[in-house]
């Protein structure tokens, strides 16, 4: 007998205990929060945060969340004029026979219903909406995306499983393994009546699907802020200059740093790639502009955000 | 400045590849109850350094070489305790020689080399875990490792029989 092969039958053969994904998430949670600790100054970000963790508590019994529940919950963190934004919808749902986990943090704009969002330009003939309608146009629009991406990535685990036995796999094979659909949100900033923030959508196992999309609103009239709103007609050129510069002087610094738009012709990046990219509104009231992977650089660059000024 | 998409890769890749994590921790301790301990130690140690990990592409070799010494920290710990206990309860034992096929004496069992031994035939043998890697992991040079592979090898049986071993 070959002492290697048994020990090997051993090593594989230890059997894992149930305990293990629990204590991983805890852990993982905790490493996030020591992370976190670290990384990001105390400020209102955290609010809705510590709100999710009191939600996820009160969430066992009251998930199915009804107005009066979800008004009582909106009084608590006190963030914006006119509307606030807290997870009121969060829960992980996990689905084991078919080892996909399903990870969901949605916020929902929750406002008093009784306030009537005033316009400052009140000749302005465009119907002005309440804080109710604005609310519920968001929420319908995040809650029609989330719904849209579980499926969806359900759809491709399903798919994947299906090629995974079709070329030789195990059903014990493919249940020894883990998938993840996450979807969660990030606060950007909101000052006078400008919320910005992030929805990210990811699943672990296939980085391609992973999206983020980000949402910019006038919380005085509903409306979505738009690039040309914050940097003029011009914006196109505004942004190409800058995230040039940038580019240049991150190049300069380190000379591992490549960007295709640097190149004559732009290398591999899109010419219209400055026209409308995604962006958020920072704490500083600037807008970032976020370019996904692949599209002004190579991929090892990852996302890249620039902030013009 | 760690964002959230890496967050999330470092999330994803621990929550995929936690049983090999449990093995790789229970190889070493040999107890549940450590093992898991040894696990969610290296995770939030892994979340608390992410930042100092300039190279992405490296996370695998990271992550073990945090799990691999929070368990030889925790060996090293253990075995002063059992020191210390040793006066008052030392055991006289007697191990039986095993033998194998061909009838030669088995040196010991993979459980029982010694360290530095036994997490290079691990990582090679049940973690397939290449040469750099397991330098990398292990912070010693590649010759190092291979050397010591062949030393474990060795001390596992008279002469070590390559084939048959997948790799």
């Amino acid at each position: 007998m070959d002492e290697l092969k048994e020990g090997k039958k051993r090593y594989d053969s230890v059997p894992v205990p149930k305990e293990l994904s629990e204590r991983v998430n805890k852990a993982i949670m905790e490493g996030e929060r020591k992370m976190n600790g670290k990384q990001k100054k105390m400020s209102w970000i955290k609010v809705p945060a510590t709100v999710c963790a009191a939600a996820l508590c009160v969430m066992i019994v009251g998930l199915n969340t009804n107005e009066a529940f979800a008004k009582t919950m909106g009084n608590i963190p006190v963030i914006g004029s006119v509307m606030q934004l807290l997870t009121i919808n969060s829960y992980e749902s996990s689905t084991r026979e078919d080892n996909v986990n399903i990870s969901l943090e949605v916020p929902e704009l929750v406002t008093d219903a009784e306030v009537a969002a005033v316009s400052e330009n009140e000749s302005d003939s465009q119907k002005v909406m309440t804080a109710k309608e604005i609310a519920e146009r968001i929420n319908e629009e995040i809650s029609t995306r989330v719904d849209t991406y579980v499926a969806d990535a359900q759809a491709r685990i399903e798919e994947y499983k299906t090629a995974f036995l079709a070329t030789g796999g195990t059903e014990a094979e493919w249940n020894a393994r883990n998938f993840a659909v996450d979807v969660s949100y990030e606060v950007k900033s909101q000052q006078n009546d400008i919320l910005s923030f992030a929805m990210i959508y990811s699943e672990d196992w296939n980085s391609t699907y992973g999206e983020t999309k980000y949402y910019n609103i006038n919380l005085a009239d509903g409306s979505d802020i738009t690039l040309k709103d914050m940097l003029g007609e011009d914006y196109p050129a505004v942004i190409e200059e800058s995230v040039k510069k940038q580019a240049e002087q991150m190049v300069l610094a380190d000379s591992g740093k490549v960007f295709w738009i640097l190149e004559d012709d732009m290398g591999y990046a899109s010419k219209d790639v400055f026209e409308n990219p995604a962006f958020y509104i920072n704490e500083n009231g600037n807008v970032v502009v976020v370019f996904p992977k692949y599209s002004i650089a190579p991929g090892y660059m990852g996302a890249t955000e620039f902030a013009i000024q | 400045m760690t964002g959230n998409r890496d967050c999330e890769m470092l999330s994803a890749y621990i929550v995929e590849n936690q049983e090999k994590f449990y093995r790789l921790a229970y190889s070493y301790m040999q107890n549940e109850v450590d093992a898991l301990d040894m696990v969610s130690e290296a995770i939030v140690s892994a979340y608390e350094c992410f930042g100092k990990l300039r190279n992405r592409d490296g996370l695998k070799t990271w992550f073990y070489r945090i799990l691999v010494n929070k368990c030889i920290d925790a060996l090293r710990r253990n075995k002063r305790e059992i020191v210390s206990e040793e006066d008052t309860f030392s055991q006289i034992t007697f191990e039986e020689k095993s033998y194998d096929a061909t009838g030669s004496v088995l040196q010991c069992s993979v459980e029982q080399l010694p360290e530095k031994f036994r997490t290079v035939i691990v990582l090679k043998y049940y973690e397939n875990c290449t040469f750099e890697e397991i330098a990398k992991i292990t912070k010693v040079n590649v010759n190092t490792v291979k050397s010591r592979l062949y030393a474990g090898l060795e001390k596992l049986r008279g002469l070590p029989e390559m084939k048959g071993v997948e790799n």
